[in-house]
C-alpha cells in the first residue's frame, strides 16, 4: 500500500473528485512513501511556467527555484520575492475594519467588532486570487504564517539534497525595515499617542 | 472486590518506593533520550504477532472500561454525551492505552500520578489495594473543574505495578450559581465548586461514607455526581482485574517490559508521524479570546473588565522531528475562567496530536515525549497564583490547539497529504443553567451538545456539519428528549445554522443551534461561557474564512403560549440574523446577541433562551474556487443562504418552478470574473497599508482593550515583543498607555 493512492487517483482526491469512502480509505492506509515526488509532479504540471517547484506553499503559491534564488510564485505567474520574507508583504490587502465591510461577511450579530478584530484579505496582484485571510485585533503584525527549513527537508528528510544549501532565517524585517527607512523623516514613536489618555499618562510620568 | 490470584512468579517483585522507581525512569530517559532507557523494540522484534496481541489486550480492556462506566452513570453528560475516558498507566504514572472518548486526560491524569508519587502519597495518606484517589484540582494536574479523576493502583505480590484512571466530566460541581463549575462568574477558584485535591475517596472499592456525604452537602446534582464516582471505581476496577488476567497470560515480566516499550514505540512512532507528513520549520498562527465581565450582574470588583486575551502560537518542528510549542508573548492570567495552567495546555496537545497525528499508533504518554512546551511564568497559560480561576480553560486551550491544528495543516499540505489538512474547528461557549428544576429541586450544570458542533474543512473536503468538537472527537448532542428531563426547558428548535460555516472552495462545517422554552419553572439562570464575542476566532486556511463570534438571543415576556393555544407560527429557530425569528414573531422583551449574554433576573416559563452554537469550521481555499455544483447543494440542504451565495461564492444561479435553486455556471463565472476584478481595485499593497498602519499606532490610533492587550503583552523583554517592534519600525521601548495606567 506504500504506493497507493497512484497519481492519477491522488489528483482526483486533490481536486475534490473522490466519495467519502474512497477518501476514507487512503485516510486510513499507511500513506504513501512517494507522495511528495507524485505531489510536486502534479503541481508542475498545473503550472505554466518553467521554474521548478521546491515545495507547495498553498492552494496557489510554491517555493520555486529561479536560477540561483528561491522565490515565492502564484500559479498565475506572479512573484512575491525571497521566500524567506513573508509574501503577504508583497501581497495586495483588504482590510475589513467597519461594522458594514465587516457585515459582508459575517451578518448581523455574527459581525465582530472592529475595535477588537479586522479581517485581512491577502489577494494576489496578478489574479486577484484571495491567497490568506487574517482575522487579528487592528495594530497586529502580519503573521508569517510558514517558514520551511528546506534544505533540512530535502537534505534530512528526503535524503535528495539540494545543490546550495540556504539557512531559513526570517528576513521579512528587511522589507519592513527598508519600509521604514522611507519614512525615516519622522521620529521613531516610543509610546502611542493615546488621544484620551497620553496628556495624563505624561503628566504621571513626569510627576 | 477483588480479582482471581494471579499465579506464582518466580522472580522477587522490585521493593523500590514509586518515587526512585519515577526518579530512575527519568534519568534513564534524560540519560538515553530514550524512554526508560529503551533502545532496541526487543519485544516486538522477537514476537511481534504476541506483542501486538498483548497491544490490543490492553486497548480492549480500556475500551471495555469506559462502556461499563457509561452505563452506570446516569447524568446525560456522560452516558449520552460520551465524556468519559479510561486508561492504563506503568506505576511511574506514564500512559500506556488510552480509550476512546475524552483523551485529552491521557497525559494529564498521569501527571496527577506522578504528583502523588513526587508528593510522597506511599507514606502519607498511603497506597494500598482497593484505594481510588480523586482530583480535579489545575495546579495538581488536571484541565477544569467538572472533569474529576479517579486513579486506582495496580498491586501485584505486594508491589504496585501499575495504575488504572477514569475521568467522567460531572454536570455539576457545587460552585457559584449556575453551578457546572465552569460558570463565567466563577472568577477565583473558591468559586469553583468542590476541589478534590489527590484525596482517597474510597477503599476497597468502596466509597467513603464521608466523602459521600460532602458530595452531598455541597453540590446540587449529588446524585449524578456520586453515580458517576461508582462508574469510574468500575472502571478502573475492571482494568485492574484484567491486568492481572494479562499478567497470567503473559507473565509478569512481560508485561512489565512490554507497557514500557509500548512508550518507546509511541515515542518513535510520533517523531516518524513528524517526518512522514510534515516539513520541518516554524509555524506561527496567533490566537485569541475574549473574556467580557465588565458590569455584568453578579461579577466581583477584581474581575470588572473585557480583556482580549493574546495567544501568539508558535510552531518549531526540527530535523529530528521534534517540536518545539511557544507562547513567547501570550496575555497574563487575570481574574476569569479562561485561565489554563499547563495540565489544560498538556491536555489540548494530548487530545490534538491523538487525532491529527498519532491517531493510529501508540497515542500515549511516549508521543509527547519529543514535545517542548515553552508556557510564560505568570502568563495565561503558567498562572502564579494559586487562587487562580480556570473553570473554562479550555476555551483557552480550544482557541490555542485549533491554532496548532493550522500549523500542522500547513506541514500536511506542503507535503502533499490534503486529506489530512484540518481548519479549525468550533470554538466551543456552552451554556450553564441552574435555578429551580421542573421537579422543584436546585439545579444546576451545563448542557454539553456542543460536544457535537462543526467540524473544520479538510484540504479535499468539507467540514463535518453539526458534528465534532476539539474537546471530545466522537462527541454526541445527547438526545433532546434527555436534556429534556435533565433541565427545566422544552426544545423548540435544534437545527443547522445557515452561513455558520467559514466560507471557502472547502467549507467549513456548518453548526447548529437550540431554541429552548422554559417549562415548568420560574427561575432559571442561564450563561452563556463568553469565550468568543467580538472576534472571530477560529481560522481559516489559504483563503478561506474562519467562523463568526457566538452568541445568544433570549424573548422575555413573550405571547409565545398565546401563539401556541392558537396555533400560529411560532420560532423554531434564528432565520433571518438580521431580523431574527424570536423578533419578527414575537411580542415581548427581546435580547439580541451580546445584549442576551448575561442576564439580570431569572427566566420564567415561556421565556426562550436561544444559543448559536458559533462559530462554524474554518474554511479552506478561497470561497471563488467553490465547486459551484456544491454551493447548489449547500442552498438546497439550508446551510447556505442564497445572499451568501452570491456574495460570498459569486455564484449565480435561480429558483426553477419547483423553488429549488439552480446554480448557473456561466453566469457564475462572470460574476466570479468581476469579483476578483473588484478585489484587485479596493485593495492596496501591504507596504501602503503598513505605512498608514504605523502612524495609527504610533499615533494612539489602537484604543480600549486592544492597546491594554498589546501594553501587557509588551512588558518584560521577549522575542514577541521585539519582533512587534521591529515589525513596525518602532523604538525598543515603544508601548502602548492605557487608561488604567493614566
Amino acid at each position: 500500500m506504500d504506493k497507493y493512492p497512484p497519481k492519477e487517483v491522488l489528483k482526483d482526491l486533490i481536486e475534490g473528485k473522490l466519495d467519502w469512502r474512497r477518501v476514507k480509505q487512503i485516510m486510513s492506509s499507511p500513506k504513501d512513501a512517494d507522495r511528495f515526488e507524485k505531489y510536486l509532479a502534479l503541481m508542475q504540471e498545473r503550472v505554466r511556467w518553467p521554474e521548478k517547484i521546491l515545495l507547495p506553499l498553498g492552494e496557489h503559491l510554491y517555493i520555486v527555484a529561479k536560477g540561483k534564488q528561491r522565490i515565492v510564485k502564484c500559479d498565475c505567474g506572479c512573484e512575491f520575492g525571497d521566500w524567506r520574507e513573508n509574501w503577504k508583504l508583497k501581497a495586495l490587502v483588504y482590510v475589513r475594519n467597519t461594522r458594514q465591510k465587516l457585515a459582508e461577511i459575517y451578518p448581523g450579530p455574527r459581525s465582530p467588532d472592529p475595535a477588537w478584530c479586522e479581517i485581512r484579505e491577502f489577494y494576489c496582484p496578478g489574479c486577484g486570487t484571495q491567497l490568506e485571510v487574517e482575522n487579528v485585533p487592528p495594530g497586529y503584525p502580519v503573521t508569517f504564517d510558514f517558514l520551511p527549513d528546506i534544505d533540512g527537508f530535502y537534505a534530512q528528510w528526503l535524503g535528495k539534497p539540494l545543490s546550495e544549501q540556504v539557512s531559513a532565517e526570517d528576513k521579512s524585517v528587511k522589507v519592513t525595515s527598508q519600509w521604514a527607512r522611507e519614512l525615516s523623516r519622522q521620529p521613531t514613536p516610543k509610546v502611542a499617542r493615546n488621544a484620551r489618555t497620553s496628556s495624563a499618562a505624561r503628566a504621571k510620568r513626569a510627576g | 472486590m477483588q480479582g482471581q490470584a494471579a499465579p506464582q512468579e518466580p522472580k522477587e517483585p522490585v521493593r523500590k518506593s514509586l518515587k526512585q522507581r519515577m526518579a530512575e525512569s527519568e534519568a534513564l530517559w534524560k540519560e538515553t533520550g530514550h524512554y526508560h532507557g529503551i533502545r532496541e523494540l526487543t519485544l516486538k522484534e522477537k514476537d511481534p504477532l504476541r506483542y501486538e496481541l498483548f497491544h490490543s489486550r490492553l486497548l480492549s480492556t480500556v475500551i471495555a472500561s469506559r462502556e461499563v462506566a457509561k452505563q452506570i452513570s446516569s447524568s446525560v453528560m456522560t452516558r449520552e454525551e460520551g465524556e468519559l475516558s479510561f486508561a492504563l498507566y506503568t506505576p511511574e504514572g506514564d500512559s500506556v492505552a488510552f480509550s476512546t472518548g475524552i483523551m485529552a486526560h491521557i497525559g494529564v491524569m498521569g501527571n496527577f500520578i506522578k504528583w502523588m508519587i513526587g508528593n510522597d502519597w506511599e507514606d502519607d495518606p498511603g497506597i494500598a489495594e482497593g484505594d481510588h484517589f480523586a482530583n480535579n484540582d489545575v495546579l495538581i494536574s488536571a484541565v477544569h473543574v467538572p472533569d474529576v479523576y479517579f486513579a486506582t493502583p495496580i498491586f501485584h505480590q505486594g508491589s504496585i505495578i501499575g495504575w488504572s484512571c477514569g475521568v467522567t466530566h460531572v454536570l455539576e460541581t457545587g460552585g457559584i450559581t449556575p453551578g457546572g463549575g465552569m460558570s463565567p462568574l466563577a472568577v477565583e477558584r473558591q468559586l469553583e465548586g468542590i476541589h478534590l485535591c489527590a484525596e482517597r475517596v474510597a477503599r476497597k472499592d468502596r466509597l467513603r461514607r464521608d466523602y459521600e456525604l460532602k458530595i452531598r452537602r455541597n453540590t446540587r446534582l449529588a446524585s449524578f455526581w456520586l453515580l458517576d464516582d461508582r462508574g469510574r471505581i468500575a472502571g478502573n476496577v475492571l482494568i485492574r482485574e484484567e491486568v492481572r488476567k494479562i499478567i497470567a497470560e503473559f507473565g509478569f515480566d512481560y508485561y512489565s517490559a512490554a507497557i514500557r516499550e509500548l512508550i518507546e514505540e509511541g515515542r518513535r512512532h510520533h517523531l516518524a508521524r513528524v517526518r512522514e507528513r510534515m516539513i520541518p520549520g516554524r509555524y506561527r498562527c496567533p490566537c485569541f479570546h475574549t473574556s467580557l465581565l465588565k458590569g455584568r450582574p453578579g461579577v466581583l470588583p477584581q474581575a470588572n473588565a473585557d480583556k482580549l486575551l493574546h495567544f501568539p502560537l508558535q510552531v518549531s518542528v526540527d530535523p529530528s522531528g521534534g517540536m518545539r510549542i511557544d507562547l513567547d508573548g501570550v496575555s497574563r492570567w487575570g481574574f476569569h475562567n479562561f485561565n489554563a495552567p499547563r495540565g489544560s495546555i498538556y491536555g489540548g496537545l494530548s487530545i490534538t496530536l491523538a487525532q491529527a497525528l498519532d491517531y493510529d499508533g501508540r497515542a500515549n504518554s511516549g508521543c509527547m515525549l519529543n514535545i517542548e512546551l515553552n508556557l510564560p511564568h505568570g502568563s495565561i497559560v503558567n498562572p502564579d497564583y494559586e487562587f487562580v480561576a480556570t473553570g473554562w480553560s479550555w476555551g483557552s486551550v480550544i482557541a490555542i490547539f485549533n491554532g496548532f491544528l493550522k500549523c500542522l495543516s500547513h506541514g500536511f499540505f506542503s507535503r502533499g497529504y490534503l486529506e489530512e489538512v484540518l481548519t479549525g474547528g468550533n470554538v466551543t461557549t456552552g451554556v450553564e443553567f441552574g435555578g429551580r428544576d421542573q421537579y422543584g429541586r436546585q439545579t444546576g450544570g451545563a448542557n454539553a451538545e456542543p460536544a457535537a458542533s462543526a467540524g473544520g474543512a479538510r484540504g479535499v473536503m468539507d467540514g463535518i456539519d453539526a458534528a465534532w468538537s476539539l474537546w471530545n472527537p466522537e462527541g454526541d448532542q445527547g438526545n433532546a428528549e434527555m436534556w429534556e428531563l435533565m433541565y427545566p426547558y422544552l426544545y423548540i428548535g435544534r437545527r443547522v445554522v445557515a452561513d455558520s460555516g467559514g466560507a471557502g472552495k472547502r467549507r467549513g462545517g456548518a453548526c447548529f443551534e437550540s431554541l429552548w422554552m422554559i417549562h415548568n419553572s420560574n427561575f432559571v439562570y442561564i450563561y452563556q461561557l463568553p469565550g468568543i464575542v467580538r472576534i472571530a476566532t477560529n481560522y481559516g486556511i489559504f483563503g478561506g474564512y474562519g467562523g463568526g463570534p457566538a452568541y445568544v438571543n433570549i424573548a422575555k415576556h413573550t405571547d409565545v403560549a398565546e401563539r401556541i393555544a392558537a396555533r400560529q407560527e411560532i420560532p423554531h429557530g434564528e432565520g433571518n440574523p438580521d431580523r431574527p425569528d424570536i423578533k419578527r414573531l414575537l411580542k415581548g422583551e427581546i435580547l439580541i446577541g451580546e445584549d442576551a449574554q448575561y442576564i439580570s433576573e431569572p427566566l420564567k416559563e415561556g421565556a426562550l433562551y436561544e444559543k448559536l452554537y458559533l462559530p462554524g469550521g474554518g474554511g479552506y481555499g478561497d470561497p471563488l474556487d467553490r465547486d459551484i455544483r456544491q454551493v447548489e447543494r449547500d442552498i438546497s440542504l439550508h446551510f447556505v443562504s442564497e445572499e451568501a451565495a452570491r456574495k460570498l461564492y459569486g455564484a449565480g444561479g435561480k429558483a426553477n418552478g419547483d423553488g429549488e435553486w439552480k446554480a448557473d455556471a456561466a453566469r457564475s463565472e462572470k460574476l466570479r470574473a468581476r469579483m476578483r476584478k473588484a478585489r484587485l481595485a479596493r485593495a492596496v499593497p501591504v507596504k501602503d497599508w503598513w505605512q498608514k498602519e504605523r502612524k495609527r499606532i504610533a499615533s494612539g490610533g489602537i484604543k480600549g482593550e486592544t492597546a491594554e492587550m498589546y501594553a501587557e503583552c509588551l512588558t518584560g523583554a521577549h522575542d514577541w515583543a521585539s519582533e512587534y517592534r521591529a515589525f513596525w519600525g518602532l523604538s525598543d521601548d515603544f508601548t502602548f498607555v492605557t487608561a488604567t495606567e493614566a
